[in-house]
């Protein structure tokens, strides 16, 4: 739909950046003194892309796959993280959550019927899970949030965006799904609409009212290229797309940062005195 | 090599053994990447990791290089307050030159400034066990040409170049082939400077990730007239060795005789010429 030079997109280069991600993957992860990793597979891309990465980086023995269920989860969505755990030679474990989020929704009244309550506690009560059997099994936590999503804030605070580290957090959707065709992910998941399967029908795309190879662009041209918005509407980009875009990236700033700390003193922490978080090792 | 973040006493054991390793391949000089004692990613440990000029660990350290001449990354502390991000060649037993970064990049990724204080020039060491002019260049100062030239006119032999550089740019169709984009310009500098300055270019780039970010490697030998002597590879640490022939200099610098050739003072009329004109422009 826009101009629809190829240049307009981004294309990283999916065999080296599996290259390239793998090995950081292994670095990051063994220098915190972990030799495993733990990944709530959903049957979606990101996560499928996410996992081969790991079992990769780390071996498959040391990944553990979660499928996370909760009520309204499709069934094909299983079956696609079956494939996918298969395909990256990962053992699959179930935790339902379905009982979990039931016990919530009823604790905290108003929020199952509220979808966007109860995508967040979907979300949350994954994030419990994982962090828990980060510890249970010696595993870290390894997310599965690409660029796109990162920008567009759509994650959830502490839900999803909770992980120790991001491996496909500088792709976007569309370089995401050329590396997981690269890493070997069934067809099925890398071809299927993004979704958050909470309900049937449910598409990330329906509910951020565009696709995302158009937003890719848009956020590509802006963000990696430096043109800035005004300047993509005058060259032809849909006014509409741009503007919501960019509503969307500034709108969630706040769920890229750690909380605001007050300043009082003249040297606050994170914003007089920062520390690498790899110091020591 | 892959340093540890903030750990000064592991980096010093690790530049032991790699010293060890170098002594055994028979080196005369052995170059570290930028920060090799400290790691890149410092932010506010740098006050803790800085070392005095002279004395302490470099001095220990240059006690160990013995006969070879060492060149070490290290945050050096500074007169001027916060450290310097420096070149330090170890020779004879004694710090015998520091270099200290005079580009310290602070936009995007890069924050230097914010933690560090510049260098104010650029002067080839003199080395006596070499027979050769070193001219050292951490990093950034390798992208703005003019170091290297500043370097040359001072009569530089070998460029030193010590680079902790990230890796970045995959995408596709990118300029160099298969690694970094990053690394790509690393090569086509190293090769400029070798072959229009007619020097020798060692240049040490670490490997291994911090905070993220993977540093790009491929160290590389190129000889007087531009070629590959020795590349190490882009993931794994590797001691990367070369046998330089001093002649070299001589036979490249005659067929290509940039250096005679070089019109200084033309140049520097230039240059002041420039920076008047930009001296009556308020808008610089």
């Amino acid at each position: 739909m826009l101009s629809a030079s190829a240049a307009d997109a981004p294309r990283t280069d999916p065999r080296a950046a599996a290259e390239v991600l793998t090995r950081a993957l292994r670095d990051e992860v063994r220098r915190t003194g972990f030799e495993r990793g733990v990944i709530g597979l959903s049957g979606g891309l990101d996560s499928a892309a996410a996992l081969m990465l790991a079992a990769r980086a780390l071996g498959p023995a040391n990944v553990v796959a979660f499928a996370l269920p909760v009520a309204g989860s499709p069934p094909e969505a299983f079956a696609h993280a079956q494939e996918t755990a298969r395909a990256a030679g990962v053992e699959l474990r179930t935790l339902d959550l379905a009982p979990v989020l039931a016990s919530l929704e009823k604790a905290l009244p108003g929020s199952g019927g509220d979808r966007v309550r109860r995508g967040n506690l979907a979300a949350r009560a994954r994030m419990i899970a994982l962090y828990d059997l980060s510890a249970a099994e010696r595993a870290l936590v390894i997310g599965t949030s690409d660029k796109t999503e990162i920008l567009l804030g759509y994650t959830t605070l502490w839900g999803d965006m909770a992980a120790a580290l991001l491996p496909l957090g500088d792709l976007y959707k569309t370089e995401v799904r050329a590396l997981a065709r690269h890493l070997g992910v069934p067809a099925a998941v890398v071809d299927k609409p993004p979704s958050p399967d909470l309900w049937a029908g449910q598409t990330a795309e329906g509910e951020l009212g565009f696709a995302y190879a158009d937003a890719d662009r848009v956020l590509f041209q802006w963000v990696d290229l430096g043109r800035r918005p005004a300047d993509l509407v005058a060259a032809g980009y849909p006014a509409d797309l741009v503007r919501a875009v960019e509503r969307r990236v500034l709108g969630s700033s706040f769920k890229r940062k750690m909380p605001l700390v007050l300043k009082v003193s003249s040297r606050t922490v994170s914003m007089d005195f920062r520390l690498p978080r790899d110091a020591g090792t | 090599m892959h340093p540890r973040l903030g750990d000064l006493e592991g980096n010093l054991a690790l530049h032991r053994d790699w010293i060890g390793r170098a002594r055994e391949a028979g080196a005369a000089l052995l170059v570290f990447p930028e920060l090799s004692l400290t790691g890149y990613a410092i932010r506010d440990l740098a006050p803790s990791l800085a070392l005095p000029g002279k004395g302490g660990p470099l001095q220990a350290l240059a006690k160990e290089a013995g006969g070879m001449t060492v060149a070490v990354g290290a945050l050096v502390e500074d007169r001027a307050g916060p450290p310097a991000n420096a070149g330090v060649i170890l020779e004879r037993g004694r710090v015998a030159f520091v270099h200290r970064k005079v580009y310290l990049p602070t936009h995007g990724m890069f924050e230097e400034a914010r933690y560090l204080s510049p260098g104010d020039r650029f002067r080839v060491h003199r080395s006596k066990p070499l027979g050769m002019s070193l001219g050292v260049l951490v990093c950034r100062d390798l992208w703005h040409l003019s170091s290297a030239v500043a370097l040359s006119w001072r009569g530089m032999d070998l460029l030193v170049g010590m680079s902790a550089s990230p890796g970045r740019d995959l995408s596709e169709g990118r300029p160099g082939g298969d690694g970094f984009g990053s690394r790509h310009m690393l090569r086509l500098l190293d090769e400029s400077y070798a072959r229009c300055l007619g020097a020798f270019v060692v240049h040490a780039n670490r490997v291994g990730t911090e905070e993220g970010v993977t540093f790009s490697g491929g160290s590389e030998v190129r000889d007087p007239t531009g070629r590959l002597v020795a590349e190490g590879p882009e993931g794994d640490e590797a001691l990367v060795t070369a046998d330089l022939d001093p002649d070299l200099l001589r036979r490249a610098r005659s067929a290509l005789p940039l250096e005679r050739d070089e019109r200084r003072e033309l140049v520097a009329r230039e240059v002041r010429d420039a920076l008047r004109e930009r001296g009556r422009r308020p808008a610089d």
